[in-house]
C-alpha cells in the first residue's frame, strides 16, 4: 500500500471543504485563463481567415440594412421568425452607438461560389438564380427549432450547425444578399439570444461593383468605419497585439491570484500541520514521501481543476458550437482555439506545480524531527 | 572468529556527544541496548536525555561519535535509510502520544505499516489485532479526540509495535496517566522485555526509572549508569 494515495485519500475525506474551496479557485483560475486565449485565438484566426479569404472586399462595420418588406418576407420562414427580432434588435443597439459588430462583407459573383462552399453551401442555387435575394439564418446551439422548410433553396445548410434555414425572394438589384446570423440561438423556449457576431454578405455581378457599392454605403452612412484590403492587414495586426497584450495581462493576474492562494494555503498547512508531518517523519516516511503526498494533493487539485475549467469555459461559456463555427466557417484550423486554450492552462499548471513542489521540498527539507519528542506536558 | 561474530546485535552508542550551536547537551555518551535489555534513563527536564532518545531514533544526528545498529553506522545513513530505520527497527511511544488527529484509532495504528509499504489487507488485519492486544478494538473507529489519555497511549503502544520494531524507545510514558492506566502501560513495556524486544525508558521519575533491569542517570549531557 502506498502512504502518499493513503493519505491522499484520507486528506480529502477530512477536508472536504478545503479541497473543495481550492478546487473552485483552480476552476476559477482556469476558466479565466482559458476564456480569454480562446477568444483571443479564435478571433485572431478568424481575422486571418477574412484576410485570406475576402481580400477583394472591402469590409464595413454598420448597423445592417436590412430594409422592412425583406425583413417581412424573410420573417415567414420557420425557424428564422424568432431570428429576425434579433438581427433587428443588433442594428438598433448599433445604431445607437453601443458596441456591437454588425458586419457587412462584399464579394463578388465570380467569387461567390468559393467563399459559400467555404461555408458548406450549396452554391448552385447561388449561382443559378441571379437577381434573388438570399437571407440565411445559421442557429447554433439551437434547441426546439424545427429544420427549415421543404423549398428547393431551404437546403441551404451552415455545416455543422444544427439547423439552418435560407430563403430566398426576389430582389429589384443584381444582388445576392445572404445573411448569415451565425451566432444567434435560440433557446427551447423559442426565446433568441443574439451573440456577438453577425454578418451579412452581399454579393454584387463584379469586384469593382463591390467596390463602388460600399464607397456609396461609406458615403451615404457618414461616420462608418471602412476596411479596405490595403488598410485591414495593418489594422488586424495593431488590434491583435493591444488584444492579445490584455488578454495575457488578464490571465496573468488571474495566475498570479490563484498561485497566491496555494502559496497561502500551503504556508498555513505547513505551518498547522508541522506536528502532524513530524510524527509521519518520526514514523518512518522519508522527506520525498511527505514531499510525494502533500504534491499529490496539490496536483491532483489543480489537475482535475484545469480539465473542470476547461470543460466549463469551451463547453459550456464558450459552446463547442462556437469554436466549430470558427473552424469550420472560416476554415480556421479547427482545432487551434481548444489548442491554444488547453496550453494556456497546461502551461501554467505544470510551472505551478513545479514551484510548489519546489516549496515543499524547501519547506520540508528544514523539518526538525526533534519537535516529535519535545513536546512537554 | 568470522566477521559475522563481530558484528555487535542492537544498538550501540560510543562516545556520543549533541551540541546545538554553542549548547552542550549531550557530553561523550555510550551505551549498548540489545533484545531483551530494559533500560531506563532518568535525569530531569532539559537534562539531554530526550536528545539521546533522538539520536537513538535516528531523529536527530549526533556531532561525534559513533552510532551503530547491528554493525551498521547510523551517522552515515542518508534519509531515505534513517527513515527506513525508524519505520522498521525503531518504535515510539510519547508523553503526548502523537497520534494524528484526523485519524482514526485503528488509521493510526496502520501509520507505519503504510509508510513502509506492507500489503492492505496485512495492514488493517494487523491493526485490528495490535488494537485487541492493547484492549481497544472496541474504539478503533474513534478518533483521537474521543479517546481518553490513558486508551490514547494504549493505541500510541500498538502503533509502535505495527511494523514489529526491535527496539522501543519510550519517552515519559507515564507522564499524562492516572495511576492504573500507567501500570497497564508499564505491564505493557514488560511485555515486550520478555518477548525479546528491547525497550529504553526515558523518565524524569526516579520510582519508575527503577522498574527498568539496568538504570542511567543522566544530568547536563552526561550519562551515567547506576
Amino acid at each position: 500500500m502506498r502512504f502518499e494515495i493513503w493519505y491522499l485519500r484520507r486528506h480529502i475525506s477530512k477536508r472536504k471543504w478545503v479541497t473543495l474551496g481550492l478546487l473552485m479557485v483552480v476552476v476559477a483560475v482556469s476558466m479565466l485563463s482559458s476564456g480569454p486565449m480562446s477568444i483571443y485565438f479564435g478571433v485572431r484566426g478568424h481575422a486571418a481567415n477574412d484576410i485570406a479569404l475576402f481580400a477583394s472586399l472591402a469590409m464595413v462595420a454598420s448597423p445592417q440594412p436590412i430594409n422592412q418588406s425583406e425583413v417581412s418576407a424573410i420573417s415567414q420562414m420557420n425557424g428564422v421568425r424568432n431570428v429576425i427580432p434579433a438581427v433587428l434588435a443588433g442594428a438598433r443597439t448599433s445604431a445607437n452607438g453601443e458596441t456591437t459588430r454588425n458586419s457587412i462583407y462584399f464579394v463578388s459573383s465570380s467569387d461567390a461560389p468559393s467563399l459559400f462552399s467555404t461555408f458548406h453551401l450549396n452554391t448552385t442555387p447561388i449561382t443559378s438564380q441571379s437577381g434573388w435575394l438570399y437571407f440565411g439564418a445559421g442557429v447554433a446551439q439551437v434547441s426546439g427549432i424545427p429544420p427549415s422548410g421543404t423549398t428547393p433553396v431551404e437546403v441551404l445548410g451552415l455545416g455543422n450547425m444544427t439547423a439552418a434555414s435560407a430563403k430566398a425572394v426576389q430582389s429589384d438589384s443584381d444582388w445576392f444578399i445572404f445573411g448569415d446570423i451565425q451566432t444567434y440561438w435560440a433557446s427551447s423556449s423559442g426565446a433568441v439570444k443574439p451573440g456577438q457576431y453577425n454578418y451579412l454578405f452581399i454579393v454584387t455581378s463584379n469586384s469593382t461593383a463591390a467596390d463602388e457599392l460600399a464607397t456609396a454605403l461609406v458615403n451615404t452612412h457618414f461616420g462608418w468605419s471602412t476596411f479596405t484590403s490595403s488598410n485591414i492587414n495593418a489594422s488586424s495586426a495593431a488590434a491583435d497585439a493591444a488584444q492579445l497584450n490584455l488578454m495575457l495581462a488578464f490571465t496573468s493576474i488571474s495566475w498570479a491570484f490563484g498561485f497566491l492562494v496555494f502559496v497561502i494555503y500551503i504556508e498555513r498547512e505547513l505551518s498547522s500541520r508541522s506536528r502532524e508531518l513530524v510524527t509521519f517523519a518520526a514514523l518512518g516516511a522519508s522527506r520525498g514521501q511527505l514531499v510525494r503526498s502533500m504534491s499529490y494533493y496539490l496536483l491532483l487539485l489543480t489537475t482535475v481543476g484545469s480539465i473542470l475549467g476547461l470543460v466549463l469555459c469551451l463547453g459550456v461559456f464558450l459552446p463547442w458550437s462556437w469554436v466549430l463555427i470558427y473552424g469550420v466557417t472560416f476554415s480556421t484550423n479547427l482545432n487551434s482555439p481548444v489548442i491554444y486554450t488547453v496550453l494556456t492552462v497546461l502551461i501554467p499548471v505544470l510551472a505551478f506545480d513545479a514551484i510548489i513542489v519546489a516549496i515543499l521540498r524547501r519547506r520540508l527539507g528544514k523539518l526538525d524531527m526533534m519537535s516529535f519528542l519535545r513536546s512537554e506536558v | 572468529m568470522s566477521r559475522c561474530e563481530l558484528v555487535m546485535k542492537g544498538l550501540v552508542l560510543d562516545s556520543v556527544s549533541k551540541a546545538y550551536d554553542s549548547d552542550q547537551v549531550l557530553r561523550d555518551a555510550s551505551l549498548n541496548v540489545a533484545g531483551g535489555d530494559f533500560l531506563s534513563i532518568v535525569g530531569p527536564s532539559g537534562s539531554g536525555k530526550t536528545t539521546l532518545l533522538g539520536i537513538m531514533g535516528g531523529l536527530e544526528k549526533a556531532s561525534s561519535g559513533r552510532v551503530e545498529f547491528d554493525g551498521e553506522d547510523l551517522t552515515a545513513f542518508d534519509d531515505r535509510k534513517l527513515s527506513a530505520y525508524r519505520n522498521r527497527r525503531v518504535g515510539f511511544i510519547h508523553q503526548m502520544f502523537n497520534l494524528i488527529p484526523f485519524l482514526t484509532a485503528s488509521e493510526n495504528v496502520m501509520v507505519p505499516m503504510v509508510i513502509g509499504g506492507k500489503p492492505a489487507h496485512y495492514v488493517s488485519s494487523r491493526a485490528m489485532d495490535l488494537l485487541d492486544f492493547v484492549g481497544m478494538k472496541g474504539k478503533a473507529a474513534m478518533l483521537p479526540r474521543q479517546l481518553s489519555g490513558g486508551e490514547q497511549q494504549r493505541v500510541a503502544v500498538a502503533r509502535a509495535l505495527s511494523n514489529e520494531p526491535e527496539i522501543i524507545l519510550a519517552d515519559e510514558p507515564t507522564a499524562n496517566l492516572d495511576e492504573k492506566n500507567e501500570r497497564v502501560i508499564i505491564e505493557y513495556l514488560q511485555w515486550l522485555v520478555q518477548s525479546g524486544k528491547a525497550v529504553v525508558l526515558a523518565t524524569h521519575d526516579a520510582a519508575l526509572a527503577q522498574r527498568a533491569a539496568k538504570m542511567y542517570t543522566i544530568e547536563e549531557g552526561v550519562l551515567n549508569e547506576i
